[in-house]
């Protein structure tokens, strides 16, 4: 079963339009990587998954519920943007009132519980406007994760974390996900730690789904390829002349500051003597394999950064 | 719908905005009993002529007529105590929207109605904790600054009470519109407390005057109604007050529920 499922979901604010026609599925205990460009339409996207914000058009489900179902809704924990929390308030009594807000018993208890979880335990008694970008982030995913959801939707929740805060929260987020079985939505420029915990990704362009597939999938479609290094542009486009008529290879990438990626298996010895032969100098030849980044960076057309 | 009162209640209890309202109404009314038992104290009077102070027959006649005041008259104010309610729930509801707590909310709760309902009521108990505070004030610090306060009938404080506070919750319900609509603490409260004053509606008053019609829109206004309130029961009077501030509550009930369906909740 999906949990998450849109069908030609929109939204336009007066005549741009942030998401379109998206159509998005995410699997029952997967670990979503919502990967996209800066305006691509992921935060509006999360909004609407949670019913912060109504769609222009398009339908989503959760647990194959209308997202306005009532209890559909009190299974979703969501950390959109900034930490929604009152700065005047201490932390803990942040999630207390959340707590009493969804209707949980021993809201106190509850609130300790969280504070513990995502090491806010001595801090809780601060006020929020005191607490660092990290300990409010802390306190954001806190909120989120108040009343054991079964779907989690994370909008950048590493923004802010120091290392071993990410490493912490890498590990909370995959022992929710393996033990208690919840399904992760998470969106975040930092590919290195999506494919780290990712199961599947979902990459955003225009507001559109450009791509939607499985970590295997993707293991499968990224390339291996051999890395040619050699002296300057020009070099590298001498090189690329010479592999095509002394060893027939014609699946490569002219890259900037003198780098070849030939796409192909090749023998690095060959490749090596063709061009020293051709008294090109080889600074460096290594075979190296596509990551996410790399892949995002060709799906989107070009060398733009996430 | 019950969870979101509690979740309301605590905060008017924990949080800084009724507690700076209670303290701000405290302190106003020290001042003002203070500053009454000044000019109602004939002996005051002499003292301050002693000193050089111009003080005419006029003074010594409005002495005379505090010292005669009722409980009730001394509290029929005028508008701080819808200035309050409304200033005091345009913070509440504001604070929610800007630091973004609101998406803690809306996030669990889809059905805005339940939201809105919910703050109807923490409104009408905010309203109230105004209007408690504020006739016991006057009484508690009238007599600790020796003013001759008599009490009014009971009946007679019990229907001021409860149509001052009708009119009250009118005007939290204004200030808590304010916050949705405009969704910025400033201006909500701007609004909230300039409306809450009736200087608009004053001034609109005066104009439709010019006109003499035979009908006057103001009559169907918070700020009319909580000019009618009696201080001896009065029926066409009590009915009169009632149902203009109960309107207005719903009227705002609506337009909330109205701007929330409307616009996106963050």
């Amino acid at each position: 079963m999906d949990v998450i499922r849109t069908a030609s979901l929109c939204k336009s604010y007066g005549r741009l339009p942030a998401v379109d026609y998206l159509e998005m599925h995410v699997p029952k205990g997967a670990i979503y990587g919502f990967i996209g460009r800066n305006g691509s339409g992921k935060s509006t996207t999360l909004k609407m998954l949670c019913g912060l914000a109504y769609p222009t058009s398009g339908e989503i489900r959760l647990f194959d519920k209308p997202v306005d179902d009532d209890l559909a809704r009190r299974r979703v924990g969501a950390l959109i943007e900034e930490t929604g929390a009152y700065p005047t308030l201490s932390g803990r009594e942040n999630l207390i009132l959340k707590a009493v807000a969804m209707g949980l018993t021993d809201e106190k208890r509850r609130a300790d519980e969280m504070l513990g979880l995502v090491g806010l335990g001595t801090a809780g008694g601060k006020k929020v406007k005191k607490y660092s970008m990290g300990m409010k982030r802390r306190l954001g995913i806190a909120l989120a994760l108040l009343g054991s959801p079964d779907l989690l939707l994370l909008d950048e929740p590493l923004n802010g974390l120091d290392p071993e805060g990410i490493l912490q929260l890498r590990a909370l987020l995959l022992r929710l996900n393996r033990e208690n079985g919840v399904t992760i939505v998470v969106s975040s420029h930092i590919l290195g730690e999506l494919e780290k915990i990712s199961t599947h990704y979902g990459i955003l362009q225009n507001g559109r789904m450009a791509a939607e597939l499985s970590a295997a999938e993707l293991q499968k479609k990224c390339r291996d390829y051999l890395l040619v290094r050699v002296n300057g542009q020009e070099g590298a486009r001498r090189a690329a002349v010479v592999l095509e008529q002394a060893l027939g290879i014609r699946e490569y990438e002219v890259l900037p500051e003198g780098e070849l990626h030939i796409l192909r298996q090749a023998d690095p010895a060959a490749v090596t003597a063709a061009l020293t032969g051709a008294g090109i100098a080889v600074q460096a030849v290594s075979l190296h394999r596509q990551e996410l980044e790399d892949y995002f960076l060709d799906l989107m057309g070009g060398q733009d950064h996430a | 719908m019950l969870s979101l009162l509690r979740m309301d209640c605590r905060r008017l209890t924990h949080g800084g905005e009724m507690r700076t309202a209670v303290l701000t109404e405290l302190l106003v009314l020290l001042f003002v009993c203070f500053a009454m038992s000044l000019v109602a104290s004939p002996q005051m009077l002499s003292a301050m002529a002693g000193q050089g102070a111009e003080i005419t027959a006029g003074d010594y006649a409005q002495a005379e007529q505090f010292q005669q005041m009722t409980l009730l008259e001394l509290v029929d104010d005028g508008q701080f105590a819808t200035m309050l309610s409304a200033g005091v729930m345009a913070l509440f509801g504001a604070a929610e929207l800007t630091s973004g707590f609101a998406k803690n909310i809306f996030a669990v709760h889809a059905r805005r109605g339940r939201y809105v309902a919910a703050r109807c009521v923490s409104c009408g108990i905010a309203a109230l904790a105004v209007v408690v505070l504020y006739v016991a004030g006057m009484l508690a610090f009238g007599r600790l600054f020796g003013l001759p306060v008599r009490l009014d009938a009971p009946q007679d404080v019990a229907q001021f009470v409860f149509l001052k506070w009708l009119v009250c919750w009118g005007f939290a319900m204004l200030g808590s519109f304010a916050a949705l609509l405009f969704r910025r603490e400033g201006v909500a409260q701007l609004v909230a407390v300039l409306l809450g004053v009736c200087l608009l509606q004053a001034s609109l008053d005066g104009f439709w005057g010019v006109f003499h019609l035979p009908f006057n829109l103001m009559d169907f206004t918070l700020y009319r109604a909580n000019s009618l309130v009696p201080i001896a029961f009065d029926l066409p009077r009590f009915v009169a007050v009632a149902v203009v501030s109960l309107a207005w509550v719903a009227v705002y009930a609506l337009l909330s529920l109205l701007v929330l369906k409307k616009r996106d909740a963050a």
